[in-house]
This record gives C-alpha cells, sequence and structure tokens, in this order.
C-alpha cells in the first residue's frame, strides 16, 4: 500500500483541523444554526395551526414592528446600549485590581478569593432566588435591594441622622457597586489565572533594578496579562449584553414567551448585531493600538 | 544557572486591603443571609422588616425539603446524581473539546485558523436565552428533547472555553513545543502532556467556570421526564411554590452551593506559579 503523502504543513493543518472538529460540529450545531434560525423567523410569520406550525417569509415588518410601532424597544435597547458603556470600563478595572490583590501573599486570602466567587455561585440559577428569599425573580441583580433592607442598613443610617435622601443616595451607591461586582467574578478569576502564569523571574528581574510597586504593576503584570485583558472585555461586553436583566433582554424574553415570537427574533438580531459591531470596534482598535496578535 | 528559589510577591498595603474587606463582606452578606434564612422556622421568615441573624434555629426546612421530594416517588438523591452526572461530564467534555480547539487555533496556524478563531469569538454571542426558541426546535429534530444528551451536548460545545484557553496557550512559548516535537513528541501527546500542566491555571479556572455554571442550571427546558431532571430544576419548582416554602427554597439553595464552593476551594489552592517559562530564553 502506498503511503498518503503530505507536506509537513499540510500534515500540520489537516492535525489542526482534526483537532477542532468536535468544536466546529458543536458550535455549528448548537451556536450557529439556533442563530440563523433566529435571523429567519425575524424574517417570517409563524402560523401556529392544528396541523403543526407553519413558517412563511414576510420581510421586514417584524423589524419596523419592534422599532417603530412599538414604544418599548428603542428606548430599552438605547438604555441597554449605555449601561454596557458605563459598565464594562468599571468591572474590568475593578475585577483587575481585586484580581492584583488576591495574588498577593496575605493572610486569608484563600477567604477573600472564595468571597468574591461566592456572588457567581449565588447569582446564576434558582440558588439566587431562594437565597434572597424571593419567589418571584429568578435572578438577583433586582434583590440584591431587599437584601440590604434585609440587613437594615438604610434604617441604621437614618438612625445617625442622616436626611432620607441622603440615605437613599447612599444606598443606591451601595447596591449598585454590589451589582457590578456581582458581575466581575468571572474576570477576576481570569485575571488571577493570568496573574499566576506570570514567569516570577520578571518580578525578581523589577525588584533587582529598584522598580516600586506601582511601577512593577505596568512593566510587568499590565503587559503581561494583555490577552486576559481582552479576554475579559470581550466576555465582560457580550455578558452585558447578554444579562436577562437589562431592558433589552428583557423586552426580547417577553416577547417570546407571548410566543411573538417574531418581533423577538428581530429585536435579538438588531440587538446582536449591535454587540457585533462594537465588538468589531473594541478588537480593531486593540489591534491597532495594543496588539498584533491577540484575536 | 536558574535559581527555583520561590519568589515572595510585596504585602498588599493596608489601604487595598480595606477596600478588599468592604467588598468581601458585601459578596459574603448573601451567603450568609441564606444559611441564615435556611435555619430560620417559618415565623421568623415571615418577619417584616426581616432580620439577618435567625434567633431560634430548627433544621425543619431541611428535613421538609427531603420530605416534600420524597412524596413525589422520585427521591432526592436521584436529582443529586442527576446533577453530578451532567456536571461532571459536561465538565471533562467541556475541557477536552476546548483544549483540542484551542491548540490548533494558537499554535498550528494553518490556512483559515484564524477565521474560526473570530467565529468562536463572535459565537460567544450567541449563547444566552435569545436563540432558545430556535434551539429547541433543533434539540426536537435532532431528537434530543428529554434525554441527558440535551442537558449534556450544548454546554460541551460552548465557545467560551476555546476562546479563553486559546488566548492562554499563546502565552506558552513556541520553543517548548519544538523541543517537545523533536523528542518525537506526537501533537497530542505535546497538548496533554506538556501543554496542559503548564497552563494549569487557566485549566482549574475553566474547570471552576464550567462546574458552577452547570451545576446551577441550564437546559432544563429540554427535560420532562421527571428522573432526569437535575437539581436546579427541582430547586426553581420549590422556589415557585410561594412564600410557604422561602425556607424549604433557602435550605436547598445552601445544599446547592456547597459542592461547587468545595470545587472552588480545591482548584484554587492548586492554582499556583507554573513553570511554564523557566528555563527557556526567548
Amino acid at each position: 500500500m502506498k503511503r498518503l503523502r503530505l507536506s509537513y504543513e499540510r500534515r500540520r493543518a489537516l492535525t489542526g483541523f482534526l483537532f477542532l472538529l468536535p468544536f466546529i460540529i458543536g458550535a455549528l450545531t448548537f451556536f450557529l444554526r439556533p442563530f440563523i434560525g433566529t435571523v429567519v423567523y425575524s424574517l417570517s410569520k409563524i402560523e401556529y395551526g392544528d396541523s403543526g406550525t407553519t413558517v412563511d417569509f414576510l420581510g421586514f415588518k417584524n423589524y419596523t414592528d419592534a422599532f417603530v410601532s412599538n414604544s418599548e424597544f428603542l428606548p430599552a435597547f438605547l438604555d441597554s446600549l449605555g449601561n454596557v458603556l458605563y459598565e464594562v470600563p468599571f468591572i474590568l478595572v475593578f475585577s483587575l485590581a481585586l484580581a492584583v490583590v488576591l495574588c498577593g501573599e496575605f493572610k486569608g486570602r484563600t477567604f477573600f478569593r472564595a468571597a468574591f466567587f461566592l456572588p457567581l455561585i449565588i447569582s446564576t440559577g434558582p440558588a439566587a432566588a431562594a437565597a434572597q428569599g424571593s419567589a418571584s425573580g429568578l435572578y438577583s441583580a433586582d434583590n440584591s435591594i431587599m437584601m440590604f433592607e434585609a440587613v437594615s442598613i438604610e434604617p441604621l443610617l437614618m438612625s445617625f441622622g442622616l436626611g432620607e435622601n441622603f440615605v437613599s443616595t447612599i444606598v443606591g451607591i451601595i447596591n449598585n457597586i454590589f451589582n457590578l461586582t456581582l458581575k466581575s467574578g468571572v474576570q477576576i478569576l481570569i485575571f488571577i489565572a493570568g496573574i499566576k502564569a506570570i514567569p516570577t523571574y520578571l518580578y525578581e528581574v523589577t525588584q533587582i533594578e529598584g522598580a516600586n510597586r506601582w511601577e512593577t504593576f505596568w512593566l510587568v503584570t499590565f503587559r503581561m496579562i494583555s490577552p486576559m485583558l481582552l479576554i475579559n472585555i470581550v466576555y465582560t461586553v457580550i455578558d452585558s449584553f447578554s444579562d436577562v436583566n437589562n431592558p433589552a433582554m428583557k423586552f426580547i424574553n417577553t416577547m417570546t414567551q407571548n410566543l411573538k415570537i417574531e418581533i423577538g427574533s428581530a429585536a435579538a438580531t438588531v440587538y446582536f448585531i449591535s454587540i457585533l459591531l462594537l465588538l468589531l470596534i473594541v478588537i480593531g482598535l486593540w489591534n491597532r493600538f495594543l496588539s498584533d496578535d491577540a484575536v | 544557572m536558574h535559581s527555583r528559589k520561590k519568589f515572595k510577591r510585596q504585602k498588599g498595603g493596608a489601604g487595598f486591603l480595606f477596600v478588599l474587606f468592604v467588598f468581601g463582606s458585601f459578596m459574603t452578606v448573601p451567603f450568609l443571609y441564606a444559611i441564615m434564612q435556611s435555619f430560620k422556622p417559618i415565623q421568623e421568615i415571615l418577619i417584616f422588616p426581616p432580620r439577618f441573624y435567625v434567633s431560634s434555629p430548627t433544621l425543619d426546612n431541611f428535613r421538609q425539603l427531603f420530605r416534600s421530594v420524597g412524596g413525589d416517588w422520585i427521591p432526592f438523591g436521584r436529582y443529586v446524581v442527576n446533577s453530578l452526572f451532567v456536571t461532571f461530564t459536561v465538565t471533562v467534555g467541556h475541557i477536552a473539546v476546548s483544549l483540542l480547539a484551542a491548540f490548533p487555533l494558537a499554535k498550528l496556524k494553518f490556512k483559515g485558523s484564524r477565521a474560526i478563531f473570530k467565529l468562536i469569538t463572535y459565537s460567544l454571542l450567541f449563547s444566552g436565552p435569545v436563540t432558545a426558541f430556535p434551539q429547541y426546535i433543533l434539540m426536537s429534530k435532532i431528537g434530543l428533547i428529554d434525554t441527558y444528551f440535551a442537558l449534556i451536548l450544548p454546554f460541551v460545545a460552548t465557545p467560551m472555553g476555546a476562546f479563553l484557553l486559546k488566548n492562554f496557550l499563546v502565552q506558552i512559548p513556541d520553543s517548548m513545543l519544538e523541543a517537545a516535537r523533536i523528542d518525537g513528541a506526537s501533537n497530542y501527546r505535546t497538548l496533554f502532556h506538556i501543554v496542559t500542566p503548564n497552563m494549569k491555571p487557566a485549566v482549574l479556572t475553566l474547570v471552576i467556570l464550567t462546574f458552577q455554571s452547570v451545576w446551577n442550571g441550564g437546559g432544563t427546558s429540554f427535560v420532562f421526564t421527571e428522573k432526569l431532571k437535575v437539581l436546579p430544576t427541582l430547586l426553581s419548582q420549590i422556589v415557585a411554590s410561594g412564600v410557604a416554602r422561602m425556607g424549604v427554597g433557602a435550605a436547598s439553595a445552601v445544599l446547592m452551593m456547597i459542592l461547587p464552593l468545595t470545587v472552588f476551594l480545591i482548584t484554587q489552592s492548586q492554582i499556583i506559579e507554573t513553570m511554564a517559562f523557566s528555563g527557556i530564553k526567548d
């Protein structure tokens, strides 16, 4: 039998492709196809008849329904975009600072790491609802206010003789910080993994050269974790956009639950294309100014 | 010679520690509150304004949890076994598939690998409840509805893992892989015996993330048969039954949280500085 002859390059490409195959099959089946489905439904009219469901091509009417005839979607959409713009930088700075601190050698760091991981467990799934004693909402972001009532911060502050407006502002800020920190769990872990992968000799060098902590951070830590920074930017943008609590997602979910799947799909498609554009801009800027081999 | 002496990082300043402490307490409060709630008798749960501490702790909620579930013919243990099985399979499968995908993307660059990676990045967007309806249709078309596969397969192929690992893998020096190749290691061997141990922090982080997200839910609308259901489904059924079962809900939430927390503590203690770069001059 004659052995198949392939050049080294070809063989490498073939191996690469074989390694990728399980993932590609999975991603195409479970992510790309449903997404295409969403786009198709957004352009169709779905009839639920006795003999089953029929899907007919309709054109862009669902889009005009979502944007023009419906007064709720556009404000929700803009609101969500605005949320992302202020949330993402905060989450990134916060999680990076925390990761740096949590990587340090100090007593109780395992406890603190666990403390920042707890919200991740609590904020996902039904545990959130149960933990906060709420029967209606499955997700925690809106319920955190209730939690602070539970520990009675508000009456406590008022008992110090502070004005009611002032107290509610403070509690509002605390809740916002709480919600943002809730969303930083994954990012902190990714940064910690990044920092832990930095070779220690780089730190030895900066120490020998007499750099202070601030300089060490910018010269070593920040540079070495820049790929993780990009991961976190992308992750945070996507997480923030697809958060079930943001107004646009709420709209999409309500539409789907009320079986107005076409309009929900149209809204989802527009919404997703806009995240895609935002990510393209971010990654484009990143590749232009910060790195040449990130994405 | 390269010194292997462990280098101790400087201690965090007092200011940092204070901020850490403040935020850390924010984070632990809901957890402690859930534990408190789970030990409260019903009268205490319903007090308004709610109290943080439990004054007369009881195990009623836990007892009721096992009893109420026991009446539905499916023992509580069955849900636990289902959850364990699904979570374990998904975590192992997801890590394997993601490692396999990340390796060629980072190290075996070939025609189209950049395009595939772009696709992965953007397919991060497709997850989530938006595609729920088409995904359901798809599942029923390929006959996965009401099987374990519906709870497992979509989560194995989540793009998150490949995306994360690829970005860590680029940092592994090429010279290390070349050394392995010269010594006659196959790509498979290089990946699992050389690359993976050297990016332990990333892999373990992915273990934590996958484990907790699968353990806490997902895919539950794809399964109807009671004996195939996982813990989160049971939990949401309990929670949905209203105020009277708030304590039971808290009890089950506490039970749910124990395992991910354990996994977290174990894996985090394993995340130490890797020696990926030591001894290699670039």
